[in-house]
């Protein structure tokens, strides 16, 4: 591994031990989380409390905890860890470690691999100095084998089995594997000697020793694959996880070159007096890209994210699609609709909460899947519309006609029948009640409210839920006049009557503001929330309240330094520590610099991006979930979440740049928001429509080169310009935007 | 037999294979081992123990604790918790924001509460827990036999 042989410079690099720096590793099937300390720990803190999440994961499973490997005699081993660690280099793809202990220099390598999910790890060990012709090596692996869609619950017992070249471990359907080259020559469970064969009960850490013969001169290597996840995935697997030890030679080329084709694919931002704000977006593109998800064959998305939302949850990835179109990944997006509708429910299926016609809120290899929110349908109408606009192909709606019809019928079903409002909450009710007609033992949450803030109670008509159904009506309209159909008219006139409830009903003059929610009985839910701020961004309400609103919420009781707060610290229930109840989320955060955008408000959408982009920066390429709502510090919060970057990515595509593709009618159009002090910027390489638009920005004048297979309409403020295929043109040019 | 939920079962089974029912029946069946301890409910000097093997759904720390028998919900200051490895049992009035309960991945957890006098036969007992971070108050209810005390060993 050399510097020269990297895709980019490294994530993380240093010659001390950084405990507190997450670091993620991950490839289509499997991924290894640690920190940045030469150990293979997290401790994280997790719902209030430091809890060790270190270890391997795939299919949905952690497969293990801390993987601890140590090196020495026998009888005398040390720790791979801080005290021995020399220096740390991580990129997405791998990380390498270097470590010195009593006369030997040994390099850690840890891969994401493809062939078997799981990850790959190479011991190299050479001689410093004098010492005996054996070197032992001793590595534990934690069992932990927890499906991570269940929080907090691991098994205690495991059937433990050799086979062939591997070591396996199994509980509760799911499986682990290990093999290794060489093969070890003695393995322990808990401390005790284990010859092989079959063993069940309770275990909690299978220990391998290797007596590894290293030259004075040169080195010696011992090479892992740990991997695993669904038991049959393994047991179906034959020597799968022996060829992948066998293709070690070329795991650092592939893992490198695979990120390194990715990110030469994706377009370039470059913002010369913003330089925070590229490098924001690079890194959020890389964080984005390391969710992608291929748990097993035929499924297809992106984890919502490490440490403990490692599965595939489509309200996430309803947020995520978008910035993966705009990074380019067209067939990524396709792949994951065609998984979304496979899972769509086809009648009531009350032991999964589902209804028909709803899409799965999440789901995991097996497969098992779940349903029972409000909005997570909701946004799948606006993503196939995306791909419409994006791509310029109609034709690439043909799967999911009648997939859109059940949403619209599901969502038709969940409007309240006086007031017409879209109505959230109570949609896992049916689901309790079945599962507790299930077991000898009963579980619960109390969370009565399914919307994106699912820990707070906002029933019955949460604003921004009836921004969804708003856009989910337009898209449908939008599909539906495409590709020709009949009732282009009803939808729209939907749409304008959802458009209405949102504009006219959520008013609170007092606050300049939109009120959070309505109940049944028409009491409006008096919160201030970052939610109504989807409503401007959206553009439904008229410029002057939605300016109003817009700059309302930059004040200090929902905004913050650090980000938005998810509720007003002046509301009674406001609490800096609760989930949805007053923490910062970057989310949020995305929404109020896209709201900014849409009210023409630039440095205030330039302000929240460069927030962001700071966050993403200082976290090394990682971009926590979530804020005290007192203090800029993560609590409770996974390391790295789609929602965090993605909303991100999007916002500077559509709200800084202002771009809106329509490529089926040959058009884009680009109203850019930059700021008056800004000279120049450019965004290169945009991939649309089967070719590539590059833009450069210069004082109001945006020239635009187009290599693509047809001409393109390309549309500012101030006129058009046609671009025909391999030709460049110019924008009318536009006064610079004065300060807002 | 309900049918109803045969009925359930088998609308997931024909639209996604029964290899999915059969995956989700499993996880079912894990989350009932695996957080509850089988038959852990018995009988202790000054009232009665039971054992979680996990956390009933949510992990990390807990600002509230609140046990209640046959309904009934019992004195905090009788009610203790005590995670393994960890030093003492955690007296439940004594939770707090500050001082909060933390229960890790996986790790067993003796709850114990002083009841008189000692009963005896089933009884149904309803732990309910409310984390530091997501206000929504998490309960796992059971009910069971209470076993006799363990004979003490010679």
């Amino acid at each position: 591994m050399t510097p020269d042989s990297a895709p980019e410079p490294p994530l993380v690099a240093t010659t001390r031990p950084r405990p507190e720096q997450p670091l993620l590793v991950a490839g289509p099937g499997g991924a290894a989380i640690l920190s940045a300390d030469g150990s293979f720990c997290l401790p994280w803190d997790t719902r209030g409390a430091p809890l060790e999440w270190g270890g391997v994961y795939a299919q949905g499973v952690r497969l293990c905890g801390p993987w601890s490997v140590a090196v020495g005699s026998a009888g005398a081993v040390t720790p791979l860890g801080p005290a021995t660690l020399r220096s740390l280099r991580h990129w997405r793809w791998g990380v390498e470690t270097v470590h010195e202990l009593a006369g030997l220099r040994i390099v850690d390598e840890l891969f994401a691999i493809t062939g078997v999910p799981g990850v790959g790890r190479q011991l190299t060990v050479a001689r410093t100095g004098p010492g005996p012709d054996e070197v032992r090596v001793e590595c534990e692996v934690p069992l932990a084998l927890a499906p991570v869609l269940i929080e907090g619950v691991q098994p205690h017992d495991f059937e433990l089995r050799t086979r062939d070249t591997s070591v396996r471990a199994a509980a509760h359907g799911s499986a682990l594997c290990v093999e290794s080259e060489p093969l070890p020559s003695l393995l322990a469970v808990d401390g005790s000697p284990w010859i092989g064969g079959r063993r069940a009960g309770p275990a909690q850490a299978v220990r391998f020793a290797y007596d590894l013969a290293v030259p004075a001169e040169g080195a010696s290597t011992l090479a892992w694959v740990l991997w695993g996840g669904l038991e049959s995935t393994v047991e179906g697997s034959g020597r799968a996880g022996r060829a992948a030890l066998d293709s070690r030679e070329a795991w650092r080329g592939s893992a490198s070159a695979l990120w390194q084709a990715w990110a030469a694919s994706i377009p370039c931002l470059e913002t010369p007096d913003d330089p925070v704000l590229s490098s924001g977006y690079r890194l959020a593109a890389g964080a984005l890209r390391a969710l992608y998800s291929d748990p097993e064959p035929g499924m297809h998305g992106l984890v919502a994210g490490y440490p403990w939302y490692s599965a595939l949850w489509f309200r996430d990835i309803g947020w995520m699609l978008p910035a993966v179109l705009w990074l380019g990944d067209v067939d990524r997006v396709v792949a994951t609709l065609g998984t979304a509708f496979r899972f769509q429910a086809p009648r009531t299926l009350a032991l999964l909460g589902g209804t028909a016609g709803e899409l799965p809120m999440q789901l995991s290899p097996g497969p098992i899947f779940l349903y029972g929110t409000s909005d997570t349908t909701l946004y799948y109408p606006g993503i196939v519309r995306r791909l419409v606009r994006h791509t310029g192909d109609p034709s690439i709606a043909d799967p999911y006609p009648g997939g859109l019809a059940s949403i619209l019928d599901w969502a038709t079903g969940k409007l309240d029948a006086t007031s017409g409002l879209f109505t959230n909450g109570g949609e896992v009710e049916v689901m309790k009640q079945k599962a507790d007609e299930l077991g000898r033992v009963q579980y619960g949450i109390d969370a009565f409210d399914t919307t994106i803030w699912d820990s707070a109670d906002r029933r019955d008509h949460a604003v921004d839920i009836q921004v969804l159904w708003w856009e989910c009506l337009d898209a449908l309209a939008d599909l539906e006049r495409i590709r020709g159909g009949s009732r282009t008219a009803e939808l729209e006139g939907r749409a304008a009557t959802a458009r209405r409830a949102v504009a006219d009903r959520y008013r609170w003059p007092e606050q300049r503001y939109l009120v959070d929610s309505i109940l049944r009985s028409g009491i409006r839910r008096e919160q201030v929330r970052p939610n109504a701020l989807r409503a401007v961004a959206a553009g439904l309400l008229d410029d002057a309240t939605a300016r109003a609103v817009s700059e309302r919420a930059d004040e200090g009781d929902l905004s913050t330094a650090w980000g938005l707060r998810t509720l007003s610290s002046a509301d009674p229930s406001y609490d800096p520590l609760a989930y949805h109840e007053g923490q910062v989320w970057p989310i949020a955060t995305a929404w109020a610099a896209a709201a900014a955008f849409r009210t023409g408000r630039v440095d205030a959408g330039v302000h929240y991006l460069d927030l962001l982009a700071g966050q993403i920066v200082h976290e090394n390429g990682y971009a926590n979930e979530c804020y005290r709502g007192d203090a800029p510090t993560a609590f409770d919060s996974c390391f790295l979440l789609g929602f965090s970057v993605a909303p991100f990515l999007t916002t500077v595509f559509e709200g800084l740049w202002g771009l809106t593709p329509r490529l089926h009618g040959r058009t884009v159009e680009c109203r850019p928001n930059f700021p008056a002090a800004w000279r120049s910027a450019a965004l290169l390489g945009l991939k649309l429509g089967g070719g590539t638009l590059d833009l450069r920005w210069t004082e109001g004048e945006i020239r635009a080169r187009w290599d693509g297979p047809w001409p393109l309409t390309f549309t500012g403020d101030h006129g058009s310009v046609e671009l025909a295929p391999g030709g460049s043109g110019t924008l009318p040019r536009s006064a610079p935007t004065p300060p807002s | 037999m309900d049918l109803g939920l045969l009925k359930a079962g088998f609308d997931i089974g024909r639209e996604f294979g029964w290899h999915s029912l059969e995956e989700m029946a499993r996880i079912a069946l894990y989350v009932e081992r695996e957080i509850y301890e089988s038959g852990s409910l018995r009988s202790v000097p000054g009232g009665i123990a039971f054992t979680l093997r996990s956390p009933p759904l949510r992990m990390g720390a807990f600002q509230r604790a609140q046990l209640l028998w046959d309904g009934q919900a019992l004195d905090g200051a009788g009610c203790t918790a005590h995670p393994e490895d960890s030093g003492t049992p955690v007296r439940f009035d004594q939770l707090s924001r500050d001082a909060p309960l933390v229960l890790p991945v996986g790790r067993r957890v003796e709850f114990a509460a002083r009841i008189a006098p000692a009963p005896v036969g089933r009884h149904t007992i309803r732990l309910e827990l409310q984390s530091l971070a997501i206000p929504p108050t998490v309960w796992m209810q059971v009910s069971d036999e209470v076993r006799p005390p363990a004979p003490e060993s010679s």
